[in-house]
């Protein structure tokens, strides 16, 4: 046994709960007043652009934006869920990751899990109420999200599907915010450098929600399938099931009995397509399965987010102090 | 004594290589993504020509087929994603440079080690900027092949805008350059590694976002060419926009062919200027009808009425990437020049 490990046995008399929420106060309370600081600025925004929006959408009533736009009126409107996007990442980054990483680099962690606490006690006084807080945080600015989405949804500018905007309502960006809170404090344990698992941090959250939009999200429940609508020269045919804000996964064109073009068929002009009655056939998810897979997101999210606490947990175990 | 360039070079190869080794790979992966999404979408956009699909006329339904695979969601995804470059090079280069030395007290070494910590400083800017805004300028490049397609004859150069206008070799490099330069003022100012890093975000995120874009509004505001022309808008937007309080820069949605369109205003026989508001009330005037027709032009005329257009041409392109090049070397020595001040001043 050497020396260290000597010392890093903990002391026979436990520290309270009481005690380790005050200490953990003292530590976090800078990275957290930062964060809801940032937040609580984002949703300024929120609330002053939604009101302008709404205003301008009540006045003009429906087909507003297509009164609008032209003109440059909201141009910036594309930009705020943007910069929404940017708030998990940021969280996990300089939330999460020097939560234990700024510990391991400096060496306290071998001061901080040798004060009777223990470490698992002292990670889980760290981690939940930052969690708690944050988490609810980010729901309300999910709810506040909807309602500056609304007018847009109405007025057919955005869809809620949209790669900009489907994780930003408050199920989804809960979720998203824990993740990235625990993936952040989980690659600072492995990594035990904060500016490297901060990149990591950013780079893993990227890269998993580019692959959950891209090849996850679409595929919560068995999408459907159905006509998109007759892309004929004269009139739109019946049958238009793509209407209001589903999600087109694909489309390809097809038979009336649902087959495929080939190729060759393919290469056939427009008359020849009206004259078969070829379909423009859609794989979609219905514009109902939006809110059932907003919390489809979150339960996913959060058991995940349990797994990588887990083994953060069984990291800091296995860590000598 | 003071050691010479090379010995720097080789201490700040040995700093730096971390963080330069690990944006290098990023950066490398970064560009993987964009040379085969980018050689896709020009496999694409070549099936597209040679079915003749490119050209007026409809075409056939397979031309709707194909065009549907450049997908518009990744029109200019990979360059819009390009323009986060700075900021991240800024964070994760420039804050932790000099930061994580003051904060951890090895700066006290680096500065007594015979070489001047001015040289010291300069020296460690320099050689992550030259690398760094290489690196940039290749993405750029890439960038702008990718986006090329995309472009038709007409579009010009400044296609589509804002969002990609940083995502060129030119405008790439010299941002990249800011924010490494601001990133490493900030460290060597706060002296807190995360915290100069959250700093360094917030301020080049700022300076190449809404700052930027104040920067060329007012570079396109000088001396921009004047069109008479007819405004587009009217006929989608009726008697309704009067209702609304126009923007500043209202150009009645009709854009320059092939240029940036600066803006657009009525002006009264002999040359009297309408405000935005005036304009806006005139058109409140304009029958629905009139409105959604092709009647515009002769309706104005009417009403002794001329709608103007200022855009800069196609052909000032290249001025303007060098003018705001120049812009950001300006300040970037600026803030490398505060940067090494802040080291002289600064106690070993």
């Amino acid at each position: 046994m050497t020396a260290l490990a000597a010392h890093a046995r903990p002391s026979a008399q436990r520290m309270s709960w009481r005690k380790l929420a005050w200490v953990t106060w003292r530590r976090q309370r800078a990275t957290l007043l930062a964060t809801l600081g940032v937040m609580a600025g984002v949703a300024v925004v929120l609330v002053l652009s939604g009101t302008a929006i709404h205003h301008t959408a009540a006045r003009l009533g429906p087909g507003w934006w297509n009164q609008t736009r032209p003109a440059g009126y909201f141009a910036w409107v594309d930009n705020v869920p943007l910069v929404l996007q940017t708030l998990p990442i940021l969280i996990g980054a300089f939330a999460g990751a020097p939560l234990l990483a700024r510990e391991a680099e400096s060496g306290t962690f071998r001061f901080a899990w040798t004060q009777g606490a223990g470490r698992v006690r002292l990670l889980a006084a760290q981690l939940v109420p930052m969690v708690v807080v944050v988490t609810t945080a980010a729901a309300a600015l999910g709810l506040l999200f909807a309602w500056w989405f609304a007018p847009l949804a109405d007025g057919m500018a955005m869809a809620r599907y949209s790669l900009s905007s489907v994780d930003l309502f408050a199920p989804s960006l809960a979720g998203w915010v824990l993740l990235s809170l625990v993936f952040g404090v989980l690659a600072g344990a492995l990594i035990r450098r904060t500016v490297a698992a901060m990149g990591a941090t950013m780079i893993g959250y990227v890269l998993l929600a580019y692959v959950t939009a891209m090849h996850l999200r679409g595929h919560y429940l068995a999408p459907l399938r159905g006509p998109e609508g007759c892309f004929t020269t004269q009139k739109m045919c019946g049958g238009h099931v793509i209407a209001g804000n589903a999600d087109v996964l694909t489309s390809f064109y097809a038979w009336p009995d649902g087959r495929r073009l080939t190729g060759q068929e393919l290469n056939q002009g427009t008359r020849w397509f009206d004259q078969h009655h070829i379909v423009l056939m859609a794989i979609y998810q219905p514009a109902s399965r939006f809110w059932p897979f907003q919390w489809i997101e979150l339960g996913l999210l959060s058991a995940l987010s349990l797994l990588l606490a887990g083994a953060t947990v069984v990291v800091i175990r296995r860590r000598a102090a | 004594m003071t050691a010479g360039v090379t010995p720097m070079l080789w201490v700040s190869w040995r700093l730096q290589r971390g963080a330069l080794l690990v944006a290098g790979m990023a950066a490398a992966v970064f560009a993987t993504f964009l040379v085969v999404r980018g050689l896709q979408i020009h496999a694409v956009f070549g099936l597209l020509a040679r079915d003749h699909c490119d050209g007026p006329g409809p075409g056939s339904q397979a031309c709707s087929a194909l065009a549907n695979k450049t997908g518009s969601a990744s029109t200019v995804f990979g360059p819009v994603a390009l323009t986060a470059f700075p900021v991240l090079i800024g964070m994760f280069v420039g804050a932790p440079m000099f930061a994580r030395d003051v904060e951890t007290g090895t700066q006290r070494f680096a500065f007594t080690q015979g070489t001047h910590r001015r040289l010291w400083v300069a020296g460690w800017m320099a050689f992550a900027g030259a690398v760094c805004t290489a690196v940039a300028a290749a993405l750029g490049l890439l960038a702008s092949w990718w986006v090329s397609p995309f472009r038709s004859p007409g579009d010009g150069p400044w296609w589509p805008g804002q969002a990609v206008t940083m995502a060129t070799p030119v405008l790439l490099a010299g941002w990249t350059l800011l924010g490494l330069i601001a990133g490493a003022a900030v460290g060597m100012l706060v002296r807190r590694t995360v915290l100069a890093m959250a700093a360094t975000g917030a301020a080049v995120g700022v300076l190449a976002g809404p700052a930027a874009s104040v920067l060329r509004d007012a570079l396109f505001s000088i001396d921009p060419v004047a069109v008479r022309t007819t405004p587009g808008v009217l006929s989608v937007c009726g008697t309704s926009c009067s209702q609304l309080v126009p923007p500043p820069w209202q150009t009645f949605g009709v854009w320059a062919h092939a240029g940036h369109t600066v803006g657009g205003w009525f002006t009264r026989p002999g040359g009297h200027l309408l405000s935005a508001a005036q304009a806006n009330s005139i058109v409140a005037h304009m029958p629905q009808k009139v409105a959604m027709s092709d009647r515009v032009a002769g309706w104005l005329a009417a009403h002794h009425l001329v709608y103007w257009l200022a855009y800069q041409p196609g052909s000032r392109y290249w001025l303007f990437e060098f003018a705001e090049l120049g812009a950001l070397l300006a300040a970037a020595g600026l803030l490398a020049g505060l940067t090494v001040m802040m080291a002289r001043h600064r106690a070993a």
